[in-house]
């Protein structure tokens, strides 16, 4: 592939928002990478799919090393779900070469839908936050964390919910980082946030924290026979980062009913466009 | 926050800021006219993939250290787990 300065400015420019939607949202943006390497750069999928890989590993290092520092990804919660998280994302590696992609494709679209309608829901109702009402009404004696949210200027004490359910849908998002590329936090911001009643601010932190090691799994394999293309990676990262950091001030300061709106619509619309690429 | 919990809490985000650092700086090296650019390129990629490890080994240990022997047991389980698939797929 010959590769020049404007090859170089666009994936610079391209990493950079991805980077601002992944730290906001608390995905490593493989939904679009993906798509952009192999339309726009020509790149065979798989390539695409390991430097999207990558690039998720990159996004989830550096937007974590803030938030794990200021309290804001919840490491226990982290390593609990990641135990299921990591067997999904082993487990899919093996499964992606015997089922067909095309099946799995369409039962992943339509399950994202009704999550991003409810999530869409939940953002326009004019609700306390979750993390006050578990706080006040904490009778079940689970553990209780807390964080200093900017935008309403106070510490926010949570506690979470139905961990058990939470650990086994982290499989899900385990299953999303080895079949399709992705980080799996398209799967595993909802479940913590719907589900566990997590703060969407600590659910975007603590997805962010943990999708680098279902990447990881998958990606040293690809990089060893070869699907890595080094010089697209670096470039593209280099943007990614830039943009996590932009994007992580957004996070800090914005509402966690503006994240639930802005994440119900990325998700319809990868839905939309994954229904759409199957049928196509 | 206790004092332990914060000193584990950074030396993990000082893990990952690392890990990123390193892969920038050796990619960026790698552009010079080198005789071993290439695998100074490969050299910060496997650094990148490893950060995530590592962090996990952080803090296993550390966990264990500030008491925390539940979470520390989990963190060591998901380390298994990912060793343990890539010995399944290079097997």
């Amino acid at each position: 592939m010959i590769f020049s300065f404007y090859h170089i400015l666009i994936l610079i420019v391209f990493g950079f928002f991805v980077g601002l939607i992944g730290s906001v949202m608390g995905i490593g943006g493989g939904a679009f990478i993906v798509p952009f390497l192999v339309i726009v750069f020509n790149i065979p999928i798989k390539s695409a799919i390991a430097v999207s890989l990558l690039s998720i590993i990159a996004t989830s290092s550096s937007v974590a090393s803030v938030n794990v520092e200021k309290g804001l990804a919840n490491v226990r919660v982290g390593i609990f779900f990641e135990l299921t998280m990591a067997v999904g994302s082993v487990t899919a590696t093996y499964l992606m070469m015997g089922i067909n992609s095309s099946i799995l494709q369409i039962l992943f679209s339509f399950m994202l839908l009704p999550t991003a309608l409810s999530m869409y829901i939940k953002s326009r109702k004019p609700t306390k936050d979750i993390a006050d009402t578990v706080a006040f009404h904490n009778d079940n004696n689970s553990e209780i964390y807390s964080y200093y949210d900017p935008s309403v200027k106070r510490t926010v004490f949570y506690s979470v919910k139905n961990k058990g359910s939470g650990f086994i849908l982290s499989f899900f998002g385990g299953m999303m980082s080895g079949l399709f590329g992705l980080g799996g936090g398209i799967v595993q911001v909802p479940v913590m946030n719907m589900i566990c009643n997590i703060p969407m601010k600590v659910a975007t932190a603590t997805s962010n924290f943990m999708i680098g090691l279902s990447a990881s799994a998958s990606v040293l394999i690809l990089w060893s026979k070869n699907y890595l293309i080094n010089d697209v990676a670096f470039f593209l990262i280099i943007g990614v980062i830039l943009g996590g950091f932009v994007g992580m001030k957004f996070l800090y300061r914005a509402k966690n009913s503006t994240i639930q709106l802005i994440f119900s619509i990325l998700l319809m619309i990868t839905s939309i466009r994954m229904i759409i690429g199957v049928f196509r | 926050m206790k004092k332990e919990e914060k000193k584990l809490l950074s030396a993990v985000s000082f893990s990952l800021r690392m890990g990123v650092f390193l892969f920038i700086i050796l990619g960026a090296i790698s552009y010079l006219p080198l005789r071993y650019s290439s695998f100074i390129m490969d050299l910060g990629i496997f650094f990148l993939i490893l950060t995530p490890l590592l962090r996990i080994i952080i803090l296993c240990i550390g966990l264990w250290h500030i008491g925390d022997r539940r979470y520390s047991v989990y963190a060591f389980l998901v380390f298994v787990i990912i060793i343990s698939g890539f010995l399944f797929k290079s097997g």
